[in-house]
């Protein structure tokens, strides 16, 4: 992947986190119905994350490489937030065997930072062999 | 005969993975005299000699301004343990080898385990451990706790110190003419006075003063040697 | 001879040392980006550094509420089950195995999850590097407050438990900032008290428990700072001068299951003696005083007379007699309390007990009861070892006071605005 090329990834996603995390944060003070769940912090956390993102768009686009820094965090931001997230369905889900909750809603399931995880695992692979490649070499 | 080993270095250096690889199971906590610091120790059998090993707290120096190098260097100077094993971070050498400069002025019988090698080579550090072996003085083997490199290998190291048979030349860190001459005055005062320099090394006692170590001076206090603290200029 | 000191000497074996390496140390590609660089790059940035940490926080939190939920459940039930084995409880010796055995000492031991759920994710950021970095950003926070560094350390090993926060404030050289750091540790929350914010928030804030419980860590964070910046201004200087800031950053490892499970199973087994000895003893005690004498109702039993005895000096903040008995009782720990409302609620199982919580309290009280569960008093073990390391009953006594006073000021705040957004 070349540094521009990761330039535009990371615009897209942080720009898109950002945009959820917004989403998030401010629907808690509105009345309304849609898949996005209305939760103030996980929305800041959304942000904060979009924010990593952003701040490693310009020196990629200059062919910097020290801008690969704030890709990496972020990936790494998002892969934690995404797993906590699947981790939660399950608890939810084991729950709904267990009785104690009536219904197991999926959509309500899916939250936006689970899409975003998937949207940045190519990165995270990415890194992950990086990292490999740097440690044995 | 059991062959007392001291465990020291900074934090954060893997000394804790360290005394488990040497120890195993064989470990118990307990406290250090007088204070709530936690004191572990523990045994091991290697090539039929028997080694108890004792973990010393994690600092930075061997200054008396913290209970924890308090700690340390009274069981150095104190306990006198056969073989003192400073595990040093290879991949912070830097800040790591002040202690260990430190710990030869004490006159310890020390080996240096250059540990985090892993990390340290990821860094692209590549070190000459026999030219740091030569121009410290002491043994320094290369390991890497987590994976118990090099533990063998240091087992071997610490009976061979433990025998007496280091064939190193001994080494002094010298602080350049103008300190030296000062260090070498107060070390004749204090050769004067048998007891004293037999308890303690006498040039370690010498630049604690020009320190102005505080437990130091309270030494020279009570052994009464005034001309020494005149000297430095320390009036009561 | 004046110009001679430490400092010269210092100077001098770091020469030393830069001739030795020169020697014997060759760095290849010096200059290459490494990965721990990058990391630190993001981690310790000034405007960043402070989000992500108190982000991660939050999920740290969200996943030791959350996703333990299921594991506590199937142990109540558990529990439960062993409770009904004799059927109702007529005679004091089957009451004491299903009220107090299991209905008290089993509650409590259900939360044994969120505990155990929180020190892995610790042991994750630990174990990565992490943590040290969240320090250091958060000592550097401090610094421009006024505040010595190198005390955030042990402030972030009170999430444990404060009792060995306590000791790690040796590395502080100054003795004022040590003092300091010792008399503000307690207000960081310590695992002892999740079980009750893990009760009370899952009674009151369903799908945002797991925000609510993190804002009491983060409040547990503020109060110290704001606590320390106080004690800073009206302490004296102590004895000792302050030692060089010498900030030790690990690097960044991939951490390894083996030992991030060890380190969650090593608090588990600490949990476990604790719920064998002094959680077993509490819920002995709660017992009997819920149950005698024999056939009384619980309002004139002995834990009755205790809490009658002592409500009122809550009950301006909303605490019933019930909530000052656990209160009274979680002097000896904290996981106390929530044994307490188990045994004293006389209900099986934790969505009951919370129904009964729900019950007992607004919304606000319950919240002003985390509150002061947060702040009113560390615990016992905890004030022997700050008498240990002070070496002075009166900083010691000083601390339980400035403490309970705190805890009815903040609580005591909680509640009037409270009341006043809810319009009561």
């Amino acid at each position: 992947m070349n540094l521009r090329g990761m330039g535009v990834y990371a615009l897209l996603i942080g720009a898109l986190c950002v945009v959820f995390g917004l989403l998030e944060a401010v629907l808690v003070f509105m009345e309304c119905e849609i898949w996005i769940p209305r939760d103030l912090f996980g929305g800041l956390a959304l942000i904060v994350i979009g924010a990593v993102y952003l701040s490693g768009v310009r020196e990629l686009l200059e062919e910097k490489n020290e801008g690969i820094s704030f890709l990496l965090v972020g990936s790494i931001l998002i892969g934690v937030f995404g797993i906590l997230h699947i981790l939660m369905i399950g608890a939810d889900w084991l729950m709904y065997l267990l009785g104690e909750v009536d219904e197991f809603p999926v959509v309500n399931a899916l939250r936006p930072e689970i899409l975003l995880f998937v949207a940045a695992l190519p990165v995270i692979v990415y890194f992950i062999r990086g990292v490999e490649l740097q440690s044995s070499g | 005969m059991i062959i007392k080993v001291a465990l020291i270095g900074n934090p954060n250096v893997g000394k804790t993975a360290i005394f488990n690889a040497l120890t195993g199971s064989r470990q118990h906590v307990g406290n250090w005299p007088g204070v709530t610091v936690e004191k572990k120790e523990g045994r091991c059998t290697h090539r039929g000699a028997e080694m108890e090993v004792v973990d010393l707290p994690g600092i930075y120096s061997l200054t008396a301004s913290s209970i924890d190098e308090r700690i340390a260097r009274n069981y150095i100077i104190k306990e006198r343990p056969d073989v003192v094993v400073d595990i040093v971070d290879a991949s912070n050498i830097e800040r790591n080898l002040y202690l260990t400069l430190l710990l030869l002025e004490l006159e310890a019988n020390l080996i240096v385990a250059l540990n985090m090698m892993d990390i340290a080579a990821s860094k692209g550090y590549e070190f000459d451990t026999e030219k740091l072996s030569l121009l410290l003085g002491v043994p320094v083997i290369p390991t890497v706790a987590t994976t118990h490199f090099g533990i063998r290998e240091l087992k071997d190291a610490i009976i061979e110190a433990a025998s007496g048979k280091n064939k190193r030349r001994k080494v002094t860190i010298g602080y350049g003419e103008d300190l030296e001459t000062e260090i070498r005055r107060i070390e004749e005062m204090i050769m004067e006075d048998p007891h004293l320099s037999g308890t303690y090394p006498p040039r370690w006692l010498a630049i604690k003063i020009l320190e102005r170590d505080e437990e130091v001076i309270g030494i020279l206090e009570r052994y009464q040697k005034k001309d020494v603290l005149e000297v430095v200029g320390w009036e009561k | 001879m004046g110009e001679i000191d430490a400092d010269t000497f210092a100077d001098r074996r770091y020469r030393t040392i830069e001739e030795i390496l020169k020697a014997s140390l060759r760095v290849r590609g010096r200059g290459e980006l490494t990965i721990s660089d990058m990391l630190d790059r993001v981690f310790l940035n000034r405007v960043l550094g402070i989000p992500i940490f108190l982000i991660l926080m939050w999920a740290t939190f969200q996943f030791a509420f959350a996703v333990s939920e299921p594991f506590m459940v199937m142990l109540e039930r558990a529990f439960g089950w062993l409770g009904g084995l004799f059927g109702e409880a007529e005679t004091p010796l089957v009451s004491f195995w299903s009220d107090g055995i299991c209905g008290g000492l089993g509650f409590v031991m259900v939360f044994i999850f969120p505990i155990m759920f929180l020190f892995l994710a610790l042991a994750i950021l630990e174990d990565s590097g992490y943590l040290p970095r969240a320090a250091f950003v958060m000592d550097r926070l401090m610094y421009r407050c006024g505040l010595h560094g190198r005390s955030f350390i042990p402030l972030l090993m009170g999430f444990g438990c404060n009792l060995p926060a306590i000791m790690a404030t040796r590395t502080i050289g100054d003795e004022r900032d040590r003092l300091i750091t010792i008399l503000v540790n307690p207000l960081i929350s310590c695992s002892a008290r999740l079980p009750v914010y893990v009760l009370i928030a899952g009674a009151f804030f369903g799908a945002h428990a797991g925000t609510a419980i993190f804002l009491m860590y983060v409040l547990g964070i503020v109060l110290a700072i704001m606590m320390a910046l106080l004690f800073r201004r009206v302490i004296p200087g102590l004895k000792g001068r302050p030692s060089p800031f010498l900030m030790e950053l690990p690097p960044y490892r991939r951490p390894t299951g083996r030992s991030i499970l060890l380190h969650m199973w090593s608090r588990a087994v600490v949990f476990l003696r604790k719920a064998g000895t002094i959680l077993l003893g509490g819920a002995i005690i709660l017992w009997f005083m819920s149950s005698f004498p024999w056939g009384a109702d619980l309002g004139s039993s002995y834990a009755g007379m205790l809490g009658h005895l002592i409500e009122p000096i809550v009950r301006p903040l909303g605490f019933d007699w019930m909530g000052a008995v656990a209160l009274f009782f979680g002097f000896l720990a904290k996981e106390i309390v929530v044994e307490t409302f188990g045994i004293l609620y006389g209900v099986g199982g934790e969505d009951e007990i919370m129904a009964a919580v729900a019950g007992h309290m607004t919304p606000v009280t319950g919240l002003a009861f985390m509150v002061f569960t947060l702040i009113y008093l560390p615990c016992l073990a905890t004030l022997g070892t700050v008498r240990a390391e002070t070496g002075s009953w009166k900083w010691t006594g000083f601390m339980v006071l400035y403490q309970l006073l705190l805890a009815y000021t903040v609580a005591g705040i909680v509640v009037i605005t409270g009341n006043l957004v809810m319009g009561v």
